[in-house]
């Protein structure tokens, strides 16, 4: 009866540190399940129902009660008994010693496997915000060479644009020299001497005809090519009869080419010529 | 003055290039809308526009009232008789200034002058000038250019005319030739027969230098490069010899006097030959160099025709001359060192006295203008022919040392006078010349200073 009550008494207590043991494991999985959250606020909500809940199982198996049953055993009389029991007890202390030391080097392990696996989860955490972080620059990186870009790109429209503008109001000056120069030479001695030398040429061809009226006065066109070289002769008027017409003709196929003017300017495929001969 | 109706015009007409009228009317060469605006008399070409410009009375700082020479009144009237310019006269002018910091441009601008000229002649000593002008251009209100020159009563004159040749050269871009001389020959009755002289004059007529006189025919002056010696040909003794003169000390070699004809002489642009024509006793003429030097003669030409008037192309390559050996007169070349006559002239029946431009670009010749002889220009690119002057006998073209224009001789009243024409033929005028029959005007190269 007694060593079933003391037995009975050994289960308890064995309960009673298994219980309290657990106890400390739920509470010790409990914070360590919720002191992981990032945010201790968490943490501290986890803490406080982890306290709310555990305090029943530790209070149960307090000491007092369990100390106040071991007074009644030292009047026990048998020592064998008592001594195998002890040495029982020795051996189921030291079992559950061993038992402990097991489960505390487990746990130890699996302390540094979440250890292990929260430093990987670190480091991932770490390359991951380096690796946005890096992603973010090459971003900023992008865009500000994109607004570069654009920057350049309108720099150069607007470049081509005055560069446009230029070429544009250059051409025009130059149109404008070029029809300055032109009406200059026209203005010029060069000018004169041009239809000097054209007027001699054909004066030097024509023989005036017998037929031809004191009154003569034929207008012709005549076309050259940039050699001088007479290409049609066309009579716009003359008061001359056919043989007139024909001399005067005739004068200018003879004087071609036609002389050069003396400045390029002055060149003129179609010129008019009035023959009147001197009174 | 040749009045441009002594121009044979057959056709007086009016030549229109495209949108520009000009009219070509009796007694005028041309008229031609605005650019005609002026016809000045002395200006046989008439046509050309003469550029209103200014040439302010020159400051006088020295002895007396005035300087020895009118320095402003000689450029105004260089740049007058090159029929380019119209000098304001005096009372025209509304200021005076004759320091650049005196001009009021828009005075200028106003009378629609295209330059001014400003200067002063300052006494520096004795017999010791120093002159300075400055040419302006009102409408840019700038400095064209400007020099301090010094002078001599002597050179005072040469000065002038060295100013208005800058002052040309600045406005026109064409060298001014108001410094250089003529070389001609005149003839005055002197009781049954002529006073022959060889003259050196200013190109404006003054300064006349007699350089040699005889009672025999004078002929052919030519000028050596360097403007210090003349050869011609003297028939002093009733024969022809050929002589190079130094102007400076009158000392002459007689270079040639072969039997029959020495004539024609004309200088290598090395001045160290002469081309001449010589007879021979039994009269063909031919062409010829002399060695001025050695007298060492080398014949170019041996044809039975005449070959004479032998001259260099200012490149020293070729020698052109006379000949008749197609029939008419025509002009041909042989090269300087010897070889074949080439045909260079075909128009017309009558082409002679080839001379050719300093720039080597032109010839010169007298020909047959329908029964006329005249001076006639060949461009020896193009070809192109035309004929300068209007009379009936001229004769002795010789170019400027600019190219631009040519000198010849022409008649008016039985006698020779000079005239002068611009290579295009625009404008042609009277130059004053001594006394008598004055022929075969020659001109100087430039002056060297």
């Amino acid at each position: 009866m007694d060593s079933r009550f003391s037995q009975f008494v050994s289960v308890l207590l064995a309960l009673v540190v298994h219980v309290l043991v657990l106890g400390s494991f739920v509470f010790a999985f409990d914070w360590e399940r919720n002191h992981p959250a990032p945010r201790p606020l968490a943490v501290t909500a986890t803490l406080v129902t982890a306290d709310d809940i555990p305090p029943p199982v530790v209070q149960a198996p307090e000491p007092e009660p369990v100390a106040e049953e071991p007074d009644p055993e030292p009047p026990r009389p048998d020592p064998v008994e008592q001594a195998r029991a002890k040495a029982e007890e020795q051996a189921r202390l030291d079992e559950l010693r061993r038992e402990q030391q097991r489960k505390a080097e487990e746990e130890r392990a699996r302390l540094q496997r979440i250890e292990d696996e929260k430093e990987a989860k670190r480091k991932a955490e770490e390359e991951a915000r380096r690796k946005a972080e890096a992603e973010a620059e090459l971003e900023r990186q992008r865009v500000e060479a994109e607004r570069k870009r654009r920057e350049q790109e309108e720099r150069q429209r607007a470049e081509n644009e005055r560069l446009r503008r230029e070429a544009e109001a250059r051409q025009l000056q130059e149109q404008i020299d070029a029809e300055n120069r032109r009406l200059e030479a026209r203005n010029s001695e060069d000018m004169l001497a041009y239809m000097f030398a054209i007027r001699q040429k054909v004066e030097r061809a024509w023989v005036a005809p017998a037929s031809a009226p004191k009154n003569l006065e034929c207008e012709i066109t005549v076309r050259q090519n940039p050699a001088g070289e007479v290409q049609s002769v066309n009579v716009v008027r003359c008061n001359g009869d056919a043989i007139v017409v024909r001399s005067i003709e005739a004068a200018v196929r003879r004087a071609s080419p036609l002389p050069r003017p003396p400045n390029p300017l002055l060149f003129d495929t179609n010129l008019r010529f009035i023959f009147k001969p001197e009174q | 003055m040749t009045g441009t109706g002594d121009n044979v015009t057959k056709l007086k007409g009016l030549v229109t290039l495209q949108g520009w009228r000009v009219a070509v009317l009796a007694g005028l060469w041309l008229f031609a809308g605005t650019a005609m605006a002026e016809i000045t008399i002395e200006i046989t070409g008439g046509g050309v526009k003469r550029a209103p410009v200014a040439i302010v009375p020159f400051g006088w700082k020295g002895q007396g009232a005035a300087a020895p020479d009118d320095v402003a009144g000689i450029i105004a009237a260089d740049l007058y008789r090159s029929g380019r310019f119209d000098p304001v006269p005096e009372s025209g002018m509304l200021q005076k200034p004759t320091a650049g910091t005196d001009i009021d441009f828009s005075d200028w601008t106003r009378l629609g002058i295209e330059a001014v000229v400003i200067g002063t002649v300052e006494q520096t000593g004795d017999n010791a000038y120093s002159v300075q002008f400055q040419l302006f251009d009102p409408y840019q209100r700038t400095q064209l250019v400007g020099y301090r020159m010094p002078a001599s009563r002597g050179t005072l004159r040469r000065t002038a005319h060295r100013a208005a040749d800058m002052i040309y050269e600045k406005l026109t871009g064409i060298a001014g030739v108001f410094a250089t001389q003529v070389a001609f020959v005149s003839a005055t009755k002197q009781g049954r027969g002529n006073r022959y002289r060889l003259v050196v004059a200013d190109y404006d007529g003054e300064t006349e230098h007699t350089i040699m006189e005889s009672n025999d025919p004078i002929m052919s002056p030519a000028w050596s490069p360097d403007s210090r010696r003349l050869a011609y040909v003297s028939f002093e003794g009733s024969r022809s010899s050929i002589y190079v003169q130094q102007l400076r000390t009158g000392n002459r070699i007689q270079l040639s006097a072969e039997p029959g004809i020495n004539g024609a002489p004309s200088f290598s642009p090395d001045g160290k030959k002469l081309v001449v024509t010589l007879g021979g006793v039994d009269g063909n003429l031919d062409i010829y160099t002399i060695d001025v030097a050695t007298r060492e003669k080398v014949r170019l030409t041996n044809h039975r025709a005449i070959d004479t008037e032998g001259t260099w192309s200012p490149d020293g390559r070729y020698i052109y001359f006379t000949s008749d050996r197609a029939g008419g007169p025509q002009i041909y070349r042989v090269p300087a060192s010897g070889g074949n006559a080439e045909r260079v002239t075909f128009e017309g029946s009558y082409n002679a006295r080839p001379r050719l431009s300093p720039d080597g670009k032109k010839l010169a010749m007298v020909t047959n203008d329908q029964g006329a002889f005249r001076i006639a220009i060949m461009d020896l690119g193009t070809k192109d022919f035309l004929v300068l002057s209007a009379g009936r006998q001229d004769e002795s073209p010789s170019f400027a040392p600019n190219s631009d224009i040519l000198i010849y001789a022409t008649r008016q009243s039985g006698n020779g006078v000079l005239e002068t024409v611009t290579a295009n033929g625009l404008i042609r005028q009277r130059m004053a010349s001594g006394d008598g029959d004055v022929r075969e005007p020659v001109w100087s190269p430039f002056p060297r200073y």
